[in-house]
């Protein structure tokens, strides 16, 4: 079997890691840097508080701070944000944020390497030839593992649709996972992600680039998923699973940015966009639908994961009653998360209608995701998930 | 599969050829594969090349169908394969697409879904002019019927598979 495995990204993680960012950045010949972030974080006064605590200390300056990163990054935003830069004459990014905040600072990061004010021309697969500045990421949500992808999307305003950038130039240089960053994310956003998060670890283990690396790596995920989820979900002061969730979602981002992910997220990335739900909210209403798809030409991989989730026990029985089993604890699993943080529980609660069922049948088996899937996604196929995920 | 006793640059060109030609004629005739391309842009160019080497195959649609492409600079889309053997592999109908694009053998520029049509469009030509046998194994699952209906292209593909041994 052949196969190619890359993440050079530092990890630093733990309770209170953030102390350690300017040691990082010293480390990177940085000097000075910009905060990219957004108005909903710049509120929760993480930065305000925790970032600025670990300048004083050593007694730095504190850098200075973008704000105006959207809920959905833009290319306007992302120009907006390189204008800011270039005009402030700072030379190395601190994204704090979710995934939207940390794509824009991979793109600023792009127009910067490539020398480019637009970037329509960069999108694509390995465009980009050049690297950037020192980058870090503090990422303050447990789902996207962009600290550790080679992937941003971005939404185009000029063409009114996404474009994707894929290259391993894109990758921080550091990521510093610290409870603390993930202190205020609401009930809704920290179950939606963690599926999230759930769905890229399963999704990398079974594709058809899976690999010894992101299997042990993608494993991992679903344990840590199983054990620390509902508690996140439950207690928002319970640091510990909070700690654990930021873990298991850059471990199952390691797995799926070398794996790739599958026609759970086809379907998640096209019903996203036609009813205008977040990320994490697709993934949730279409992770069990996609697992059964695959029930037969990845009963082996799911039979696997058994152990990542159940007693021993569980264990026996052939493939394929193991396989069925662990898709019968994931939908109860995704219910029961589901059910706890108030997300909608069918298509329909999510505000779809049998008139957009087209439309997103469409842009599923055009979108990338699938050809990493075993199984190919015909618009039978997709009909089939969406189906699934009306009842 | 991909010895160092087979001439590959010399098979490939031919294939490549044949390919091309392929594509051309099922264009026009073949309602299946224009029904595949219909939703690629008009004036869309793709090439297809092999690192370090001057093969290549450059065409673009006009008027609905697929034409060559000869003295284009800039292309819509750019698939590169690493090497000589990562082509050899794809192009005889050794190896899926799909695989050798994980295996990164095969490099992708350009927009995703605009490769994925054009994927389906290939793969629409490979069930044409190789055997069943061969076909089955390239292709994850066909929508409708597009594996049967065969036509006389499979000859190219035998004539090629003579010129290896
Ligand atoms: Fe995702």
């Amino acid at each position: 079997m052949y196969y190619e495995f890359y993440c050079p990204v530092k990890i630093i993680s733990g309770d209170n890691a953030i102390f350690n960012l300017p040691n990082e950045l010293d480390r990177l010949k940085a000097k000075k840097p910009l905060i990219v972030t957004d108005d909903g974080i710049k509120k929760s006064g993480i930065i305000d508080s925790v970032i600025k605590m670990a300048f004083d200390e050593l007694k730095k300056p504190m850098p200075l701070i973008f704000s105006e990163i959207p809920v959905e990054s833009s290319t306007k935003a992302v120009e907006k944000l390189l204008n800011f830069f270039k005009q402030n004459g700072c030379d190395s990014i601190i994204a704090v944020g979710g995934g939207s905040v940390i794509d824009s600072s991979k793109a600023l990061n792009m127009l910067i390497a490539e020398n480019r004010d637009s970037l329509q021309e960069l999108a694509g697969v390995d465009i980009i030839k050049n690297r950037g500045v020192p980058f870090v990421v503090i990422p303050t949500t447990a789902g996207t593992g962009a600290e550790v992808t080679s992937v941003a999307v971005i939404f185009d305003e000029d063409s009114k649709s996404k474009m994707a950038f894929a290259s391993s130039l894109l990758m921080p240089d550091a990521a510093i996972i610290d409870p603390a960053a993930t202190q205020t994310l609401p009930k809704k956003l920290t179950a939606s992600s963690g599926i999230d998060a759930l769905s890229h670890a399963i999704e990398a283990y079974i594709s058809i680039q899976s690999n010894p690396i992101s299997r042990a790596l993608a494993f991992e995920a679903v344990k840590i998923i199983w054990e620390s989820l509902p508690a996140a979900v439950k207690d928002k002061e319970n640091k510990q699973a909070r700690e654990n969730m930021l873990n298991a979602s850059l471990i199952a981002g390691m797995a799926f940015s070398n794996s790739m992910v599958g026609i759970v997220h086809s379907l998640a990335h096209s019903a996203g966009s036609v009813l205008h739900i977040p990320h994490g909210v697709a993934v949730s209403l279409f992770l069990v639908a996609g697992v059964k798809e695959n029930a037969v030409a990845s009963a082996k991989e799911l039979s696997e994961l058994l152990n990542a989730v159940a007693y021993m026990n569980e264990y026996r029985g052939t493939t394929k009653q193991r396989a069925e089993r662990f898709i019968y604890f994931l939908e109860k699993f995704v219910n029961q998360i589901k059910q706890e943080a108030g997300l909608p529980l069918t298509l329909k609660d999510a505000g779809f209608t049998k008139e957009q069922e087209d439309e997103i049948i469409k842009l599923a088996t055009r979108d990338g995701s699938s050809i990493f899937s075993k199984v190919a996604l015909t618009k039978e196929r997709a009909k089939n998930m969406i189906d699934a995920a009306n009842n | 599969m991909c010895s160092k006793f087979i001439k590959k640059e010399l098979i490939l060109s031919l294939l490549m050829f044949v390919f091309k030609r392929g594509m051309v004629f099922l264009s026009k005739n073949d309602t299946e594969f224009i029904k595949l391309i219909k939703d690629l842009p008009e004036r869309f160019s793709f090439l297809m090349t092999v690192r370090n080497t001057n093969l290549r195959v450059s065409m673009k649609k006009s008027n609905g169908v697929l034409i060559y492409a000869k003295n284009q600079k800039e292309f819509d889309l750019i698939l590169e394969f690493s090497n000589l053997c990562s082509a050899f592999l794809v192009f005889a109908g050794f190896m899926p697409q799909y695989q050798a694009f994980s295996e990164h053998r095969l490099s992708i520029k350009g927009n995703i879904s605009d490769a994925l049509c054009l994927t389906d469009a290939i793969n629409r030509l490979q069930a044409v002019i190789f055997p069943d046998i061969i076909s089955k194994k390239l292709i994850k699952e066909f929508e409708g019927s597009s594996l049967k209906e065969k036509s006389l292209f499979a000859k190219f593909y035998l004539y090629a598979l003579l010129l290896l041994r």
